[in-house]
């Protein structure tokens, strides 16, 4: 077995957790307080921790009968069982996912997956939250949606990231990225996000090495922050969307 | 009663999200990892147990992952409709290779209780062996010889190799 990324012995989820509620002696803190200071792996894993996490109220009036209820909803094929499944992932505001390479077919012309200038693959995924139903690869954004970001990197690097909506040719910047992120496979993105606009905007999320530099991205057109990391395109929802 | 109840929904609030995190690298589903979540606090609530800490719910929500995926429905879900992003990142790997969902799930049938919760702990939560032994309350050792067996039987299943046959 071995450990990747780490600087040793990874920091277990549990004592970060722990860690993170206070529940370690000042001695273990100090000892994890170091490690997290030089293994930038374990601060992204303590960070993940960090980070707000929507809990469904717990049932306990009737809850037995209630929960194998819920449970059976939600294991069949039925479609108040989807309906449950969609609310639950919609509640969690989080990171539902769909394969790679799967568009769907009023995709937008669209630049979800690019070369980073590193030369590894590097893709761009938004899941949008509207009216608790939560979609990807969306392509229409309304002023109520919640956007969150998962990005797919090569492993085993660390990257530092920002977030550009280019409306018009002037960039905004939604999120406020703290740290840089530990690579991986749909990797979630700290924070989430509102679209606003009457024309279509183009959604970038850059990658570098260091922190990136808002005011030195240089021109704001798709190919060229693509080569910089990934871009989609979204448009302004219709009333029928 | 009621102040045992409160006294869970504390717990719930305190631990709750910790818990979710950990069900979701799992089981790497996030409908999934909720309600096993919820059904360890609805059994300890109906057990009257309450300031439960976070090692004692972290194995019981481990007990709980495993007989979710033992169940033929639940794994079927679980395999059509994962959630990778749901790992997070991976710091320990088995030769290399990830244990994600679908190996996990191979290597669970083929193993006994304990070990299949060693392979959690080790390989999804990313505990050190002292760590799974104070968890389990059995000696370094043993925690050792489970993790060999767990290597092991991951080793066969990526190899293709049968472990039985010499």
């Amino acid at each position: 077995m071995t450990s990747h990324g780490c600087t040793g012995e990874p920091i277990s989820w549990l004592r970060l957790e722990r860690y993170r509620l206070g529940e370690l002696s000042a001695g273990e803190r100090d000892v994890i307080a170091a490690h997290i200071e030089a293994c930038t792996v374990c601060a992204a894993c303590l960070y993940e921790s960090e980070r707000s996490l929507a809990l469904p109220p717990l049932s306990l009036g009737g809850q037995d009968s209630r929960l194998s209820h819920m449970r059976r909803l939600l294991a069949g094929p039925t479609p108040a069982g989807a309906f449950l499944r969609l609310a639950f992932a919609g509640v969690a505001l989080l990171l539902l996912v769909r394969p790679i390479g799967k568009p769907t077919k009023d995709e937008l012309p669209s630049h979800r997956t690019g070369l980073g200038s590193k030369g590894g693959n590097v893709a761009l995924d938004l899941v949008r939250e509207r009216n608790g139903m939560v979609e990807h690869d969306a392509t229409t954004f309304a002023p109520d949606d919640r956007w969150k970001v998962l990005l797919t990197c090569p492993t085993e690097r660390m990257m530092f990231w920002d977030l550009v909506v280019v409306d018009g040719g002037q960039a905004s910047f939604p999120l406020s990225p703290q740290a840089a992120v530990a690579c991986g496979n749909r990797v979630p993105l700290p924070g989430a996000f509102r679209l606003f606009g009457a024309g279509p905007v183009t959604v970038c999320l850059v990658l570098a090495s260091e922190p990136v530099d808002r005011n030195g991205l240089g021109p704001l057109d798709v190919t060229s922050l693509s080569d910089r990391g990934a871009c989609t395109q979204l448009r302004s929802a219709e009333p029928s969307d | 009663m009621e102040n045992a109840n409160n006294r869970s929904m504390d717990d719930y609030q305190r631990y709750g999200p910790a818990l979710l995190r950990k069900a979701r690298r799992m089981l790497a589903s996030a409908a999934d990892a909720e309600d096993v979540v919820q059904s360890v606090f609805v059994e300890l609530v109906q057990r009257g147990r309450s300031g439960a800490d976070l090692p004692y719910l972290f194995r019981a929500v481990t007990t709980r992952c495993l007989n979710h995926v033992r169940d033929a429905g639940n794994r079927r879900r679980l395999l059509e409709r994962q959630e990778p992003a749901l790992r997070g990142p991976v710091r320990i790997k088995c030769d290399d290779e990830v244990i994600g969902t679908d190996l996990m799930l191979k290597i669970v049938d083929r193993l006994d209780t304990d070990s299949a919760e060693v392979l959690v702990y080790r390989y999804f939560d990313d505990l050190t062996q002292d760590e799974i032994a104070e968890l389990q309350g059995v000696s370094r050792k043993t925690v050792g010889a489970r993790l060999a067996r767990v290597r092991e039987v991951g080793l066969v299943l990526l190899g293709g190799h049968d472990e039985r046959k010499p």
